[in-house]
């Protein structure tokens, strides 16, 4: 109840708790998928199981040159007559070099150079050069990052906005939760453990302390990606009549196509314009090369860095001339509206770090493993938040009318979402490879599933159904990687090891570890023989 | 009871609308003022939103913890007033 003319910390609990009750299951589940998302690049590699056997592709200065000239003698053979080729060279996390073109009508499709335009093929490398078998259709790791602000079915717009208010929620709960929260430091060395709603409370506040900084910026982070949408009114303001120039001026674009010149010519090496790039960036890596208008004397090559090794989000790229090879624009790909100073000024900086920040490209494996951790535990955070509330209303007398629908989906999130995210993986496995719509049945697959245990989570909300629930995902995750043993070529472990990589190897034992943690607290739920 | 409702309701109408349009309006009395002061006119926009979403939140708390809703409705015209003044200033400035 509203506590009116109560105290300050008694009016901030009130709103902590019901921002916190409101928004908490659905932040529970965008929380959930994003931290999936820290692994989407694994995810993904994962769930292309004829790729395993294939060389890894190294993410090294060497590499790169030679994946690039691997990848345009690919090209020449494949798509000579082509508007514009698009390499994406290795990274850490992608041991392999995705290489893709606009055919020869792409020219009239105009600029933004190779977006899909209905013509618009790809393939994919191994480092010894060769061929991929063609990709498996799946959305792959990709699934989860982008479900976690869309949320799939909605309409665009939809999505983002119910995400970002539920967003605005946790920034508002996370203040209310600080100034009512007493005794801040002391309860960091509190946990009194087996005491039922004490035990709850003193989780969910060390949670809350512990973590509070990653809180505080996987939140505001999230809200400042899709600020155009959510609060444009800076924008209206500055840019009254086109908010594109806003637009142009502040994101990277797109390089824009060349115009052919008619007249062949032979392109110039990669190797030294790699090299120019790399010397450019203090020996920053690349993560696309760009070719513009091949064997044509107009060709151009743009490099693009790899935002992986930069906090920062804002993409740096140079335009080589395809032909002599020699630099011609080394200030980035913005268009002529932006301000010329090729340094981004401390404004965009701060959006770019922000955005950086959030997605988290740049974590090397031991700090995106930590931040793993600490998106699971914002997620134990909201989840010890929504239990404490069904664990304390059940010991009101007269318990509220939405206890039982607040047990409900405290099992859909916490239960049922991570058995139904094993199941997305199990799909990708067990749909056929030639299924029309494939992609869209794996997710399709995953809902179903989800609403399956949802439904069954709804009738019976008993802390049986959580044991039941909480060990299938156990086992749906543990079993991951024997069905990857079983589904994947004979080699493909083995080839991965060798060159150190163990990529796929590691996902395994990430899903694993998934397995147990749910497989813990499912055993913690077994009936106990109470003696009589 | 009833009065606790009202009481309740209206100040969820006024932290979501009202908390909202009083952060639009001094996002883009931010970005203004920064034009005015000599920022690029992008990165005056983009300083206008960076902030606006911590004036929202504090705007939302505001709403639950003022003691009254006169204080409360008191306190967010006089801010509207200022920053209307402000953005008028800057404006003509810019």
């Amino acid at each position: 109840m509203f506590p009116v003319g109560g105290g300050w910390r008694q009016t901030m609990a009130w709103l902590h708790t019901w921002t916190g009750l409101l928004a908490g299951w659905l932040l529970l589940v965008m929380c959930l998928t994003g931290s999936a998302a820290y692994y989407r690049d694994e995810i993904s590699l994962w769930m292309q199981p004829a790729w395993h056997a294939g060389v890894a592709a190294r993410a090294t200065a060497d590499g790169q040159q030679q994946a690039a000239r691997q990848a345009l003698a690919h090209l020449q053979h494949t798509a000579p007559q082509a508007a514009s080729w698009i390499i994406d060279l290795p990274q850490p996390r992608k041991p392999y070099t995705e290489i893709s073109w606009t055919s020869a009508r792409g020219q009239e499709l105009g600029p933004g150079a190779g977006r899909p335009g209905g013509n618009f093929e790809s393939a994919t490398l191994d480092g010894a050069g060769r061929l991929l078998p063609a990709a498996r259709e799946t959305r792959g790791g990709g699934f989860f990052a982008v479900f976690h602000f869309t949320l799939h079915y909605l309409p665009v717009r939809w999505g983002r906005w119910i995400t970002s208010i539920a967003t605005m929620m946790m920034l508002v709960a996370l203040v209310s939760g600080v100034i009512t929260h007493r005794r801040f430091f002391a309860d960091f060395f509190t946990f009194r453990p087996g005491k039922g709603q004490r035990s709850w409370l003193d989780a969910h506040n060390a949670l809350a302390v512990l973590a509070l900084p990653y809180h505080a910026m996987i939140c505001y982070s999230g809200l400042v990606t899709l600020m155009l949408l959510t609060m444009p009114a800076a924008v209206n303001q500055l840019y009254p009549d086109n908010r594109g120039d806003f637009v142009r001026a502040a994101l990277p674009q797109a390089p824009i196509l060349v115009a052919a010149s008619g007249k062949p010519a032979l392109l110039a090496d990669t190797g030294p314009v790699l090299e120019q790039a790399y010397a450019r960036w203090d020996g920053g890596l690349a993560t696309r090369l760009t070719v513009q208008r091949p064997n044509d004397a107009a060709a151009r090559y743009i490099v693009q860095r790899d935002e992986a090794e930069r906090l920062s989000s804002e993409r740096q790229s140079l335009v080589f001339d395809g032909v002599a090879g020699t630099m011609i624009d080394g200030g980035g790909a913005r268009s002529s509206a932006a301000p010329s100073s090729a340094a981004a000024s401390a404004a965009a900086q701060t959006r770019n770090t922000l955005v950086g920040l959030h997605l988290g490209h740049f974590a090397d494996p031991l700090l995106r493993a930590l931040l793993f951790a600490c998106g699971l535990g914002a997620c134990a955070l909201m989840g010890t938040g929504v239990l404490l509330w069904t664990v304390k209303a059940r010991l009101r007398p007269r318990p509220p009318a939405g206890l039982r629908l607040a047990e409900s989906l405290n099992l859909v999130t916490l239960a049922a979402l991570p058995a139904a995210m094993a199941g997305y993986f199990w799909l990708n496995r067990l749909l056929p490879d030639d299924m029309t719509r494939r992609a869209a049945a794996e997710i399709d697959g995953f809902f179903m599933l989800w609403g399956v245990l949802a439904v069954a989570a709804l009738a019976w909300p008993s802390r049986r159904m959580w044991m039941v629930q909480l060990l299938l995902g156990a086992a749906l995750f543990a079993a991951l990687p024997v069905l990857n043993l079983v589904t994947a070529p004979a080699d493909a472990h083995v080839a991965l090891l060798d060159i150190g990589t163990g990529m796929v190897a590691a996902t395994d034992a990430g899903l694993l570890l998934c397995g147990a943690l749910l497989g813990w607290a499912g055993w913690r739920l077994r009936p106990r023989v109470v003696a009589p | 009871m009833k009065r606790l409702r009202w009481q309740v309701a209206l100040r969820v109408i006024t932290a979501i609308a009202g908390g909202y349009a009083l952060t639009a309006l001094a996002s883009a009395t931010l970005a203004v003022l920064a034009l005015a002061l000599g920022m690029a006119r992008v990165d005056a926009a983009l300083a206008g939103m960076l902030a606006s979403f911590a004036c929202y939140g504090v705007i939302i708390v505001w709403s639950f913890g003022a003691a009254t809703l006169a204080r409360l409705w008191g306190s967010l015209a006089v801010a509207t007033a200022l920053l209307w003044v402000v953005r008028a200033m800057a404006s003509a400035l810019a």
